[in-house]
């Protein structure tokens, strides 16, 4: 049973679950791409976003029918970690390990290269990415590039929406000024 | 020109700060401000070639990153649909 039904009362707005295929099937695309951004590989991503389908399914009677890409999300990130807590479960009462501690409360952030081979950019956007901190890569990846909004990403992410703005306003000003002295950003622009 | 006189020419531009407007050109490019605001930032690019300048790099970048999408494979989505459509049909036990 998942975390969201054991903790919220049953709403009456929350979908039938006999329609439960039509109601999350819009939203697959964005689940997928998003888990791809989470898990790094393609076979992982689809494992994700079906343990999260059953997670929402399960979940159904508790939601309140407001925002279901963000309570997708929500869903999502909850399952990538656990499915991390699975696979290390011997760091889990470790309280030394205050950086594992963390890893596991965020998903693994994409290098540079990841976002490259997935994406295949041209070469002056791959050049800007590589220079972003792997934080700042991943709001990137998930509004521009995966077509989040601010609060889908902060969902996605557990972290707030003031921090997905802050963060992707800086890593595009940075990508912005190195670009001013790329010619080919430059070329087709002015 | 001292450097404050060259700030207060900036500020006057357009009729509003250009600092100011540098703060907001990336939410007002995203869709995130109120109409009324996003007039005011709106009337300055056109007015100032610098910050308009601004809008338009970010806009391109933008429109860069989200060319770099990936075309979505068929397979993956077509198991995913079908594993909705069993859990709705109650056909796939819950662990």
């Amino acid at each position: 049973m998942s975390d969201e039904s054991q903790t919220n009362a049953a709403s009456p707005n929350s979908p039938a679950a006999g329609s439960f295929d039509a109601f999350v099937g819009p939203h697959l695309p964005v689940l997928l791409r998003v888990a791809g951004s989470l898990c790094r590989n393609s076979h992982d991503a689809e494992d994700l976003v079906q343990d999260t389908l059953i997670r929402a399914f399960s979940g159904l009677g508790t939601f309140d029918g407001t925002y279901p890409r963000a309570w997708l999300l929500t869903i999502m990130r909850n399952a990538n970690i656990n499915r991390h807590r699975r696979q290390r479960p011997g760091l889990l009462h470790d309280a030394t390990d205050l950086a594992g501690e963390a890893d596991r409360r965020n998903p693994p952030e994409p290098s540079a290269e990841d976002v490259a081979a997935a994406h295949t950019p041209a070469p002056w956007i791959a050049d800007a990415l590589g220079r972003l901190s792997p934080r700042h890569l991943q709001v990137v990846q998930l509004v521009d590039i995966d077509g989040l909004t601010y609060d889908e990403a902060a969902a996605a992410l557990g972290i707030p929406a003031g921090t997905v703005t802050s963060r992707l306003h800086r890593a595009r000003h940075r990508m912005r000024a190195h670009l001013n002295h790329d010619p080919d950003f430059r070329s087709e622009h002015r | 020109m001292t450097p404050h006189a060259m700030l207060d020419m900036i500020r006057r531009k357009g009729g509003a700060r250009c600092i100011e407007i540098g703060r907001q050109i990336q939410t007002y490019l995203d869709g995130g401000l109120d109409p009324a605001a996003a007039a005011k930032v709106s009337s300055h690019l056109h007015a100032c070639r610098r910050c308009g300048l601004t809008a338009d790099d970010y806009r391109r970048l933008k429109s860069a990153l989200a060319e770099t999408t990936a075309p979505m494979p068929a397979e993956p989505l077509q198991r995913l649909q079908a594993l909705a459509a069993e859990l709705a049909a109650g056909d796939t036990p819950l662990a």
